[in-house]
């Protein structure tokens, strides 16, 4: 932070001294003349060489345009002003002569289209802003219309992946993430009932309505029951103590659901293992994007290395490989007894990065460490094999 | 006899494409139709259209005076490369090549269809109603195998529409425009272009299938966004090539004048430019479907616009040497386009109405918006600039002329605002961006851009001008390198070389990193232009054989002339030695000339160009005999820059559309991957 703090500061000092050079050079000293040949250059590039194609005096190489050359540096010398002899010639040879047509009547349309257009487009821009609002109507059924439907939810979550990584990066911060993802469920949501509906078309749109009430009945029952849950698990935890929750033996992770546990880790925020094994529950789902959020969640109370290696997988998967490299190089640093985050790296450098020489150590690592099941240790042969021929 | 068989081409084109256009729109909406006719029509009509082709540069190569189109554009001293080059060089010509990329793109098109993608199959309805159009002004209005009936004075005086067996043939033909046969680019700029505005006929043509079929996803986009590219890629070619003829061989000192027909060319450029901007928004976040529809539809009615512009001859330029009745048809064309597409648009209008809506304008979507804007605005104003000589004598009665000054004075501010939101625009985050993050990945560049800045002034840059678009130009460059050597970085500390780290990141994402290639070209292209134009050196000199004269920071000696007969020309000019300016360090040898064409009474100057490091001398003769010559004497400073920019545009837009992100990772995990924000950091 500082040190981004002092290469601001650096670029700053450096811009102000660049821009004073700059400034101190071009800034105008004193009225400049224009010599006699300035001016006829200015005139001659303004008017339309006549029988030529569309030069100007200036650039023309026909014989007539030196000629009015020489005719306009007669009419330099002798005194007359650049408005004069643009008149001159203009009474001569027709107003078509000028290259900058005269603000008469319709001259002012020339300038004054563009920038209504320029008005019309800034407006436009701003009222799409205004306007997100705006609830998005869902309609039509039939093969197209969930095709759009389909290729909207796909929007949606990659949408939401994406967000996960761009707030890992720091690019998006937590409040904005949390406001996007939450309307990016509530759309998904209605999505994904405008698609049944769509589906179910064929039996009727009331049967689709029913189905919906159904869905959103069990949703209603598991809510309650999960609040209920949390409350008695809060309880509990009030009395057990500084182990919190994972103490208490109410919990067995391998029957509970995904839902019940979100609730429970929501009313305890900071118990790690639970946000850990929600995480795991999560990516088991395919639900990556909410289990980065869990993992991030952790990150931002500890650097635990579990969650960093699984923030480095998930890396991996959304092809951010250096990021995942970074994460995984960075569990390992703190606990470099890791098997798991040793095979991810394998991976990481081996298939993402190319780094087949990289993917030894881990490999190595990995296979030296006790304890690791028979199909782990195969697979992790079969890679070092791989890596060590691609070095 | 050939001329039977041309037509005959023509004809069966045209007949596939008719085929084509009711099958494919018949088909559009129906269920796992089976395309295969589709293809046989798409091999059919390409196969026309090589025969089109090939007949009519045999004609032009055996010299066969008795059709129109060779009489008139050819001649038997013609240098073997222009004759081929006749063969699209003039207006009938032209539309047979263009007629030949339509069925040449269309059969590629055609061959990847699969039976039930009814989103081609309309697309392929649409691109044969095109295709109609195109071989019907063949077949009619633009004939290029017209025989000649009649010869007066040497010169075929009439003509028929049926290839007839009684014709006159003239014993010689007029030859090239003396323009179009100087220079070797000229072989090259129009297919270049064509490749560019015939290609664009493709995403308009799925855009429009979509919009018949309801169809309101992405697919239009995914299947054309790689022919967007293209085109984009040759149409930036071709106006590139376009100014380095001028350059070369029109003997002002220029590239660009806002010529209308050089405006014609920029339109489309400008809004396909928007088009493939705005397509990655959509593409990536599902947002502004209504208006990448509008834009395809701008784009390609803009090089049907641009067409119309140079072939009708409603406009007096260099570009414009035929007056037929190709105009009329053009304009109709066009109308039809225009209303049709956009009523469709309307017909479907409430189902593109649904979009989602923006998160924040402070995120890579908001800078997206801001530079659609720019690049609107911008065509928008070219547009009007362009047509308002012709509205005004229309409506107001009066002759106006909308000029350089005008073009130069709006593009200006549109250009600097551009740059700058081709700066930031790259490293802001999508969504929601927080300024701390934008801000670090821009702090270096923007002290490094102020520091390029000083260093020209020091260096002794007094144009503000210039000095604003090196300051920008060293920000968009600095930005993109900041970001490529993060990456790098981060790489490295993985143990993989730069070169291999530098593969590997490109090729994660070409897309991305093609786009920031071309925005290099772009930002060396701005500083080129500001210097070559504001820091220019424009002067002429007299000189008398054996004379030496200093200007513009050079001496010219005046060493000798030379007359050169060619079988197509004649060919005076002066050998100048160009030393510094003390006259004692010798630098080239230059040959300013005149080349004099049978068919042309006026001579033709050619520049000489002696391009440096530091700046191009330019000598072009502006009139004088063979005692004492009058020399334009030109100096623009970084010329070559432009050139290199605009090449590296183009290699941009062809790198992004190179590779494919790879797909053959293991994943170990039953877990779906999400194809990834990988540029974003």
């Amino acid at each position: 932070m500082a040190d981004s703090r002092n290469r601001t500061f650096v670029a700053i000092a450096i811009s102000l001294a660049a821009l004073a050079v700059m400034v101190g050079a071009l800034w105008p000293r004193g009225e400049t003349v224009r010599t006699d040949a300035e001016r006829v250059d200015h005139i001659a590039s303004r008017m339309r060489c006549p029988f030529c194609s569309g030069e100007s005096i200036a650039d023309a190489t026909a014989q007539v345009a030196r000629d009015l050359e020489v005719v306009i540096e007669e009419q330099v010398a002798a005194g007359m002003t650049d408005d004069e002899i643009f008149a001159f010639f203009a009474d001569r040879y027709g107003e078509s002569l000028l290259l900058d047509p005269p603000l008469f009547g319709w001259g002012w349309a020339l300038w004054v289209l563009p920038l209504a257009a320029l008005g019309v487009g800034a407006f436009a821009v701003v009222r799409r802003r205004r306007n997100r609002e705006e609830a998005e109507p869902i309609a039509a059924a039939d093969s197209l219309e969930a095709a759009r439907l389909r290729e909207r939810l796909e929007y949606v979550a990659r949408d939401r992946d994406e967000i996960a990584i761009q707030e890992a990066r720091g690019e998006i911060d937590r409040g904005t993430a949390v406001a996007l993802a939450t309307t990016l469920d509530a759309e998904a949501r209605a999505l994904s009932a405008a698609l049944e509906a769509t589906d179910e078309a064929g039996y009727g749109a009331a049967s689709g309505l029913v189905r919906n009430r159904r869905v959103w009945a069990g949703a209603g029952v598991l809510l309650v029951g999960a609040v209920a849950v949390a409350a008695t698990l809060l309880l509990s935890a009030d009395g057990s103590g500084e182990g919190g929750i994972v103490d208490a033996p109410p919990i067995d992770l391998a029957s509970i659901t995904t839902e019940r546990l979100e609730e429970v880790v929501a009313a305890n925020p900071d118990v790690i293992p639970m946000r850990l094994a929600l995480g795991q529950m999560l990516m088991d789902e395919g639900e990556v994007a909410r289990a980065a959020m869990q993992f991030g969640e952790v990150l931002q109370r500890e650097d635990n290395p579990e969650a960093m290696a699984w923030l480095g997988w998930i890396s991996f998967l959304a092809e951010q490989h250096d990021m995942a490299e970074n994460f995984l190089v960075d569990a390992l640093a703190i606990e470099p007894d890791y098997p798991q985050a040793q095979w991810w790296l394998a991976n990481v450098r081996l298939l993402g990065l190319g780094d087949a020489a990289g993917a030894i150590t881990p490999l190595e690592h990995l296979l030296e460490s006790p304890g690791v099941p028979d199909d782990v240790r195969v697979a992790a042969e079969g890679m070092l094999e791989r890596a060590r021929e691609e070095s | 006899m050939i001329a039977v068989v041309g037509l005959l081409g023509i004809l069966i084109a045209g007949g596939a494409a008719a085929v084509m256009a009711f099958d494919g729109l018949r088909l559009a909406r129906v269920e796992g139709a089976d395309p295969a006719r589709l293809r046989s029509a798409a091999a059919v009509m390409l196969l026309g259209a090589v025969v089109a082709m090939a007949a009519l540069e045999v004609a032009i190569l055996t010299h066969d005076f008795s059709i129109e189109y060779v009489a008139d554009n050819t001649a038997t001293t013609t240098p073997f490369i222009f004759l081929l080059a006749s063969g699209w060089a003039a207006l009938e010509g032209s539309i047979v090549l263009w007629g030949l990329v339509l069925a040449a793109f269309t059969y590629l098109v055609a061959r990847r269809v699969t039976p039930g993608n009814g989103l081609a199959v309309g697309a392929l309805g649409i691109i044969g109603l095109v295709s109609l159009f195109w071989f019907g002004m063949m077949a009619t209005v633009a004939n290029p195998f017209s025989l000649c009936t009649e010869v007066v004075g040497g010169v075929c005086a009439n003509s028929a529409w049926f290839p007839l067996a009684s014709s006159a043939a003239p014993a010689e033909g007029l030859g090239p425009n003396p323009l179009l046969q100087n220079h070797i680019l000229m072989a090259v700029h129009p297919p270049m272009l064509y490749l560019g505005y015939v290609g664009m006929t493709v995403p308009f043509a799925f855009a429009v299938s979509a919009m018949i079929r309801g169809d309101q996803g992405k697919a239009w986009l995914d299947r054309t966004h790689r022919w967007t590219l293209v085109a984009w890629s040759f149409l930036t070619l071709g106006i590139l090539l376009g100014g380095w003829w001028s350059y070369e061989v029109l003997g002002w000192g220029g590239y660009w004048a806002w010529d209308p027909v050089e405006n014609a060319a920029f339109l489309p450029w400008l809004a396909a430019t928007a088009f493939i901007h705005s397509a990655v928004v959509q593409r990536r976040r599902g947002m502004l479907q209504a208006w990448n529809l509008i834009l395809v539809i701008a784009t390609f009615s803009l090089t049907i616009f641009g067409t119309f512009l140079t072939r009708s001859g409603t406009i007096f330029s260099v570009h414009s040497f035929t007056q037929s009745a190709v105009g009329p048809a053009l304009l109709g064309f066009l109308g039809v386009v225009v209303i049709g597409s956009l009523t469709v648009f309307a017909l479907r209008s409430h189902l593109v109405a649904s979009a989602p809506r923006l998160e924040s304008l402070a995120s890579r979507e908001g800078v997206f918006l801001f530079n659609n804007l720019l690049l609107t605005l911008f065509a928008f104003t070219v547009l009007v600039g362009t047509m308002y000589p012709l509205l005004v004598e229309a409506f107001g009665g009066r002759e106006v002329t909308v000029g350089r000054p005008f073009f130069d004075r709006v593009s200006i501010p549109i250009a600097f605002a551009l740059l700058l939101a081709m700066g930031i625009g790259p490293v802001t985050p999508y969504r929601v961006a927080r300024a701390r993050v934008v801000w670090e990945r821009i702090r270096d560049p923007l002290a490094a851009s102020f520091v390029g800045g000083a260093a020209a002034v020091l260096y002794g840059v007094r144009s503000i001008p210039v000095v604003i678009v090196v300051v920008l130009g060293v920000f968009v460059i600095g930005v993109i390198a900041r970001h490529l050597v993060a990456q790098i970085t981060v790489r490295r500390k993985a143990g993989e070389k730069p070169v291999e780290a530098l593969f590997g990141i490109v090729q994660r994402d070409p897309g991305y990193w093609g786009g920031q290639l071309a925005h290099v070209g772009v930002a060396l292209v701005a500083v080129a232009i500001a210097t070559s134009s504001a820091l220019a050196f424009r002067g002429d000199v007299t000189l008398q054989q054996g004379d030496t004269a200093v200007v513009g920071g050079y001496c010219l000696s005046y060493e000798g002339s030379f007359r050169r007969v060619e079988p197509n020309r004649v060919v005076e000019g002066v050998d100048i030695r160009l030393l510094d300016e003390d006259c004692t360090r010798d630098i080239a040898l230059m040959h300013p000339r005149v080349n004099q064409y049978p068919n042309s009474t006026q001579g033709i100057a050619t520049p000489a160009v002696r391009t440096g490091v530091v700046e191009d001398v330019y000598l072009s003769i502006a009139g004088g005999g063979a005692d004492a010559i009058v020399l334009d004497v030109f100096v623009f400073p970084l010329m070559w820059l432009l050139w290199l920019g605009g090449l590296i545009v183009v290699a941009g837009g062809f790198l992004s559309v190179a590779g494919r992100r790879r797909k053959d990772r293991i994943v170990s995990a039953p877990v779906r991957a999400s194809a990834g924000a990988s540029t974003d950091g």
